[in-house]
């Protein structure tokens, strides 16, 4: 059994084109049907779908070197963990995690990756996007999971990551049994909430949407950094105003459907 | 190989099988006597395979499990099949609908020789007799139901409701082949098998294989009656008829009656069947096809004790698993065990030495014609890869990252289009959807085909053909059953479906996921093309 959530057209097409041909498998692949922002090039996409699982450097703001160095491997998965003392300047981690499976999901984390950039720039954040769901139990439950080395790679070893995905949260949960700290995940997904209403309200309604999001980021990181509180303060207040505008006109706010992302000024 | 049994006794002009002599009946029913006879073995023995010695409480499985009430039915079906190949030389795929009557199912394939090819310690003599009934139902051994282990299978027994579906999609796009398909009336009372009924609207004879449905009514499911088996044979016939079948009724207790009549039923259904072909690809026909279909109503257990401790069994619900179940406690359950088992006379279907006598192995079909060696059910052998285009053709260009919106499967159609393009002169690919192809976004398919219905189209049609390759039926079931019988024997495919209906077939997805994780570990079955369900969500 595989299950893959294609974040865009051109990763589908990459996943297409595997299950189309293999055999002995049965392939779930998750997609939204309506218009949503593309992010990959077809290369990337498909070194995406080969991964399973990607960071999206470009939708992060760790510095380069950072990444780089976090990139070396271990040398052995069973090298024995060394607790580092907090030192946000030393430490090549970001400072938080975000992670998505799921084209809705994607776009509320690249959302919500994109107010924290702008609004609150010393917080360094990560994005990975999940397209292989069963990379993430461990190899010995799923052929497809990550090995531990790879796994922490992506999303490190005991930083916190918040997850938007388009299943249940617990079954998000379940699949993550075994690995480092599971409990420094905090998983938001669909909660059978809302029918007909706009997409954004689907989101809000869920608990799931880009303010929902910041907040939660803002709340589980460790230290103190600028911007925060206001950032909170201005999630709560578009959550209002999104409830105001669309009883009143019956779709979503503007800025909300009509939201691309603009790569941060250097 | 035509007529080979018999040159005389043509019935009309044009058809291939020649009516049953007497003498070939005989055989026919010694044959069915066999298949019986290794069931009731299969279920209760595990010593004392030929019944050489008399019957033993040492001799009986401790654990009893297995169904005999639907396995007469099966083995007369299948013997009378193997006759029908002989005189034909058609490639016919069994589908055993009720899968839980796997003693019968391997009787026939050992019988006919595919089982001991593949499990040569079950050899077709003494030693491989005695393994063949230990080996049933026990630890370490085999499951009571028809499986992957099954050769010629392609239908789990288990969750019942597929086994027409599954014969359906087996059926596209194979011309020559006819899949039998056995059908509870317990399994017919199934949504999923309800639905199923509507194949005459979607098989195209120009194109497509035949399913050949046979309606057992035995009457019963496990402690109850079944509907169809209450009903007229007018009743259940109309219910086929309205469903486009062309249905003729069999039905009986005396087994010579039924094996001539089933034999006669079965030539016919296969001489309408080639007819209906010709006429198909030969530009003779529009509108669907009237396709035979066998309603065969014979008692559940038959040949079975009559009655158990004064309370009767054949012919009621009480014959659908174990009839006897006290065989090593009471002697009186012993003796008619013996007397039941005996009656089949094995001594004269095997030797001393446990080989089936020669008259009843020239019964089973040449090599490769034997329904447990059909090349349908081992995977992809003959059918060619599928050849995607360059994805360069689809791809978007994506420019500043996030910044301008697209349909995620659009793209996808595009590449699904190309791929009914590039199988048009080899078709080995369908989609499969309920009504939502075009919702899906994925319909750039319909500029080189169209949806499939052999009903008459109205005016108000889009794109509906009768030879359109999307098949398109409101029923989640019937679109994933297709599919799976259209990938089990080779084939690729994709379910296109809304996810918040995902659920509807959930669970037949997972009984195709342990079929070939179970098919996996066998070698001799080979790799089947994936089931790819798309799910999308709005
Ligand atoms: C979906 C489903 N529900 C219930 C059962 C349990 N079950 C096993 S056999 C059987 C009776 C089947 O009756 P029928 O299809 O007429 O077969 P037969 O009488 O020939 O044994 C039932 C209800 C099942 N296998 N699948």
């Amino acid at each position: 059994m595989r299950v893959y959530l294609p974040p865009d057209a051109n990763t589908l097409l990459a996943v297409a084109e595997h299950v189309l041909q293999s055999h002995n498998y049965v392939n779930l692949l998750v997609v939204d049907k309506q218009s949503h922002p593309q992010y990959l090039t077809l290369a990337e996409a498909r070194a995406h779908a080969a991964a399973g699982a990607s960071i999206w450097p470009w939708a992060g703001n760790e510095p380069e070197a950072a990444r780089k160095l976090h990139a070396q491997p271990d040398v052995d998965d069973r090298t024995p963990h060394v607790e580092r003392p907090f030192d946000p300047a030393s430490r090549p981690d970001p400072d938080i995690v975000l992670a998505c499976a799921g084209d809705v999901p994607t776009e509320e984390v690249l959302a919500a990756a994109w107010l924290l950039q702008r609004q609150v720039p010393s917080l360094r954040v990560r994005v990975v996007n999940v397209l292989d769901l069963l990379v993430l139990p461990p190899r010995d439950v799923h052929p497809h999971g990550l090995s531990d080395t790879e796994f922490d790679r992506l999303f490190t070893r005991d930083v916190d990551v918040v997850v938007a995905w388009h299943g249940y949260a617990r079954a998000f949960h379940q699949l993550l049994h075994g690995r480092h700290q599971p409990e420094r995940f905090h998983v938001r997904g669909y909660n059978e909430q809302g029918t007909t209403t706009t997409p954004f309200d689907m989101v809000v309604l869920n608990r799931m949407s880009r303010y929902h999001l910041v907040v939660e980021a803002l709340h589980r990181v460790r230290g103190q950094f600028a911007g925060a509180e206001a950032l909170i303060a201005h999630c709560g207040q578009m959550l209002r105003r999104h409830d105001e505008y669309i009883r009143e006109h019956l779709e979503d706010l503007p800025e909300i459907a009509q939201w691309v992302w603009t790569p941060p000024e250097p | 190989m035509k007529n080979q049994i018999s040159e005389t006794a043509v019935r009309g002009s044009g058809t291939e099988v020649p009516q049953a002599t007497p003498e070939e009946l005989e055989l026919l029913h010694r044959y069915w006597n066999a298949a019986n006879y290794l069931t009731v073995a299969q279920i209760y023995l595990q010593e004392n395979p030929l019944l050489r010695e008399p019957l033993a409480a040492a001799h009986i499985k401790p654990r009893l499990l297995g169904h005999w009430g639907t396995s007469p039915g099966l083995s007369l079906v299948y013997a009378h099949l193997n006759r029908l190949i002989r005189c034909t030389d058609a490639e016919v795929l069994f589908v055993a609908g009720p899968g839980h009557g796997g003693p019968a199912v391997i009787a026939n394939v050992y019988l006919e020789g595919t089982y001991s090819e593949i499990y040569p310690n079950v050899s077709p003599d003494k030693a491989g007799l005695r393994r063949l009934i230990r080996q049933f139902s026990t630890p370490g051994g085999i499951p009571s139901h028809v499986g992957p282990p099954t050769p010629g299978s392609i239908h789990e027994g288990g969750e019942l409701g597929y086994a027409l579906a599954h014969a359906t999609g087996a059926a596209m796009d194979n011309p020559g082949l006819i899949v039998a398909c056995v059908i509870g009336d317990g399994e017919a009372e199934t949504g999923p098998l309800a639905a199923s009924w509507k194949a005459p609207a979607f098989l195209n004879p120009a194109r497509d294989g035949a399913v050949l449905p046979i309606l057992h009514l035995n009457g019963h499911k496990i402690s109850g009656p079944t509907v169809l088996g209450r009903q007229s044979d007018a009743q259940v016939s109309a219910l086929l008829t309205a469903q486009g079948w062309d249905p003729v009724v069999v039905s009986g207790r005396d087994p010579l009656t039924v094996h001539a009549a089933f034999a006669d039923a079965l030539g016919q259904a296969h001489d309408r069947i080639r007819n209906l072909q010709k006429r198909g690809r030969g530009n003779g026909m529009s509108g669907p096809a009237p396709w035979p279909a066998i309603i065969l109503r014979t008692p559940k257990g038959w040949t079975g004790p009559a009655s158990v401790d004064g309370v009767p069994v054949e012919g009621t619900f009480r014959a659908h698993q174990v009839p006897l179940a006290q065989v090593r406690e009471n002697p009186l359950h012993l003796a008619q065990l013996e007397a039941w088992l005996r009656s089949y006379k094995p001594e004269t279907l095997f030797d001393d030495e446990g080989r089936l006598a020669p008259e009843l192995s020239a019964l089973a079909p040449r090599r490769d014609r034997r329904m447990g060696a059909s090349p349908s059910a081992g995977g992809t052998s003959g059918v060619a890869p599928l050849n995607l285009a360059p994805l360069e053709n689809y791809a978007l260009e994506v420019g500043v990252r996030a910044s301008t919106r697209h349909e995620t499967t659009r793209p996808l159609g595009e590449m699904l289009r190309d791929i009914y393009t590039d199988t048009e002169t080899d078709p080995r690919f369908r989609l499969f959807c309920p009504d939502e192809t075009n919702s899906n976004r994925l319909g750039a398919v319909f500029e080189v085909t169209d949806r499939c219905l052999l009903e008459e189209a109205d005016d108000g049609g889009d794109h509906i053909a009768p030879d359109g390759r999307v098949m398109e039926v409101l029923s989640e079931h019937l679109c994933q059953g297709w599919l799976e019988g259209y990938v089990l024997t080779g084939r690729y495919g994709l379910f296109a479906t809304y996810e918040a209906f995902a659920m509807v077939s959930a669970s037949m997805t997972i009984q195709h996921a342990k079929w070939l994780q179970h098919a996996r570990e066998l070698p001799w079955r080979r790799p089947v093309p994936s089931l790819n369900i798309l799910l999308t969500s709005t």
